[in-house]
């Protein structure tokens, strides 16, 4: 497939859309939060794939470079919608992070497919996910979307090992402040043995 | 068995090998604890101590349930689908970008070749007929005196127009 690629296929990229596009979008969409953004970032994503497919070496999987390009794609661009949105506001004195933040991502809170669904822990996990930095999203996105493992997340998100778990703790604790504020849990089953862990 | 307190001092965040500078001692440490446990990070030590707590300790048990609810549900969160047609836009994004090199319907050689190739095809190409053909084989040259210039006629008749 790589080498097909390199020889800039074109059934073999076809394929290759055809195999990552929904989880590629599903991670800048999680990041972003726009849909319409998210669209056009990940069409951005296989573009590069297709234009700089030489410089993938093989040192790491294909599908962690893969996700490289699409994290950093999806996080230079909500820098942009940010400073964008900034410029907009800059004459508002009243401007203010949380505005900013809102602004770039108006499509993750309160989705209304969510609402439709009832499921309502997924519409206020989506609401908190959105509360955090990207830089936070991405590493809960890689984690749980693609059950990356730290040194996958690492290796995509070019940072050290140890800022991966340390972005993951701290995600991980405002999603439950935010949810616990928000939701009143169902009736629980305490008979159960506590399970396995989520990630091995 | 480790006892709460010991636990909690075997599981110092600045041993779960975090960024040098955050240590995160804002974090509620139960809430460590519950990420460590659920992102198994925990030696096997810890992981039997905190089981045993769970088992012995109702308040904290109804507490990491509510957590791992949360955590699940993240982690269930469903795929995001793009439109059927996003393959086709991406196609005709790099049509347009190579200036309908690759992707172009219209195109006779859709395949990528390489400039290399192409290079090295014409070379060999113009090799093999010259193999083929040799030089040009003119007789009518072949006894002129190459050595002497050429001489110029000139008449009345050469200036006229």
């Amino acid at each position: 497939m790589i080498a097909a690629l390199k020889r800039r296929d074109e059934e073999a990229f076809a394929e290759l859309v055809s195999a990552y596009q929904h989880r590629v979008f599903t991670v800048v969409y999680r990041i972003v939060g726009d849909r319409e953004e998210s669209e056009d970032v990940a069409q951005e994503v296989f573009v590069a794939v297709f234009k700089y497919i030489d410089s993938f070496r093989g040192e790491s999987k294909f599908s962690t470079w893969l996700y490289r390009i699409a994290s950093n794609r999806a996080l230079n661009r909500v820098k942009y919608l940010k400073r964008r949105s900034y410029k907009k506001h800059q004459d508002f004195e009243d401007t203010s992070d949380a505005t900013l933040h809102a602004s770039a991502t108006p499509n993750t809170l309160g989705r209304p497919d969510e609402h439709a669904l009832g499921n309502e822990l997924h519409a206020i996990i989506n609401a908190g996910l959105a509360t955090l930095s990207e830089e936070h999203r991405a590493v809960v996105v890689l984690r749980d979307v693609e059950d990356m493992s730290y040194t996958e997340i690492a290796d995509a998100l070019e940072i050290a090992e140890g800022t991966v778990k340390s972005r993951l703790y701290r995600a991980r604790a405002a999603l439950k402040d935010f949810v616990d504020a928000r939701y009143t849990p169902g009736k629980k089953d305490h008979s159960q043995h506590p399970d396995t862990p989520s990630k091995s | 068995m480790n006892t709460p307190h010991e636990f909690e001092k075997a599981k110092r965040p600045e041993e779960v090998d975090l960024v040098e500078d955050d240590l995160l001692e804002d974090i509620a440490q139960r809430d460590l604890q519950f990420i460590a446990y659920l992102e198994d990070d925990l030696s096997g030590e810890e992981r039997n101590a905190f089981r045993a707590q769970l088992l012995s300790d109702p308040v904290l048990r109804c507490e990491f349930d509510a957590f791992r609810e949360i955590m699940h549900a993240t982690q269930a969160l469903k795929g995001e689908r793009l439109p059927a047609d996003f393959l086709d836009q991406v196609q005709a994004r790099i049509c347009s970008e190579s200036n309908g090199r690759f992707f172009n319907p219209r195109a006779m050689y859709r395949s990528y070749i390489p400039y290399e190739a192409i290079s090295a095809a014409m070379i060999l190409l113009m090799a093999a007929a010259w193999i083929a053909l040799g030089t040009p084989h003119d007789h009518r040259i072949q006894g002129v005196d190459v050595t002497t210039p050429p001489q110029l006629h000139t008449s009345a008749s050469t200036y006229r127009n």
